[in-house]
């Protein structure tokens, strides 16, 4: 595939000198790498908070294991389930759910129309 | 035959070698890598000047290729060539800022303007140089990195061949088409 009848060319291509590199390439090229300054390292969190953070990260664990481990956990878990679920489709807790919404909206309406301040330039 | 032409990169090399001052940097030394620096700067610089025709992205690249190659000097593998390392980094490097420069234009991308005659080319005399330089700037892209790497690396297709991970076929193709393009080139 090479032709052998190129000695010239080749002799003229390596014969080429390299192009200079820009003034201070190799001193940016080594301040940012041998003479970078040491990184400060920021912990996330200080040493106390890590402990308060895993004794409180074990006593939940411990209390999802204790859970677990109750023989009667998943029996009541669904019964709570199944009451809460029922509870919130009976006809009384919406009654009581539809007086609260109203009666938000109400002091949402009257708090506005009371507190709200004509604007300096508005005044005559 | 042609006698086997030295590597540009070898006339650089002296002791220590660059696995020991590779060796070296990652042991803590990191004055070893500066040395690997002073080595490679200008033929990286060389390379990506070729492949981006463009000084100022060809100086971005050149940083871009240490700085990469000194967080990853872990990865490099002890045996390995340094010199084709480091030209793969740098080749991807400048590939990465082609390829974004062809999604932000409209088109064929025009090459840049030829950065004209620097310090050590304006001392050059030799008009056969010049010429030749020139033809090698008007070589399609990837004509002109192969014949760079040639030019870098010597006949040692095996590490032009990896830098631009391709087959040895190809690169052996692309030089016979770059060589047969320059030599048009500089008989027209």
């Amino acid at each position: 595939m090479m032709n052998d009848d190129m000695d010239d060319l080749d002799r003229a291509l390596f014969a080429l000198p390299l192009a200079t590199p820009p003034d201070g390439l190799r001193a940016a090229i080594l301040g940012a790498t041998v003479f970078a300054p040491a990184r400060v390292t920021v912990p996330i969190a200080r040493a106390w908070e890590m402990w308060v953070g895993g004794i409180a990260l074990a006593v939940a664990a411990w209390l999802c294991v204790a859970l677990v481990a109750y023989k009667g956990f998943a029996a009541e878990f669904n019964a709570n389930i199944d009451q809460t679920v029922r509870a919130f489709g009976e006809p009384s807790t919406i009654v009581w759910f539809a007086g609260g919404l109203v009666v938000t909206a109400a002091l949402l309406y009257v708090s506005d129309r009371n507190f709200r301040l004509p604007l300096r330039g508005a005044r005559s | 035959m042609l006698e086997e032409p030295p590597p540009r990169v070898s006339v650089l090399t002296a002791d220590p070698d660059d696995g020991t001052l590779v060796a070296t940097a990652l042991a803590g030394g990191a004055e070893a890598f500066g040395t690997l620096v002073e080595r490679y700067d200008r033929a990286v610089y060389h390379l990506c000047l070729r492949t981006m025709r463009d000084p100022e992205e060809a100086k971005d690249c050149t940083q871009e290729a240490f700085f990469k190659a000194f967080r990853s000097l872990r990865t490099f593998k002890p045996g390995a060539k340094f010199s084709t390392w480091i030209f793969t980094i740098a080749y991807h490097a400048c590939c990465d800022r082609l390829a974004r420069r062809k999604r932000y234009s409209d088109g064929e991308m025009p090459d840049a303007a030829d950065p004209g005659p620097g310090p050590s080319q304006t001392a050059e005399q030799n008009d056969e140089a010049r010429a030749l330089r020139a033809a090698i700037e008007g070589l399609p892209e990837k004509y002109r990195t192969v014949i760079t790497l040639y030019h870098l690396q010597g006949r040692r297709y095996e590490e032009i061949a990896t830098v631009l991970d391709v087959p040895i076929g190809t690169v052996k193709t692309h030089l016979f088409r770059a060589k047969d393009l320059l030599r048009k080139a500089l008989t027209t």
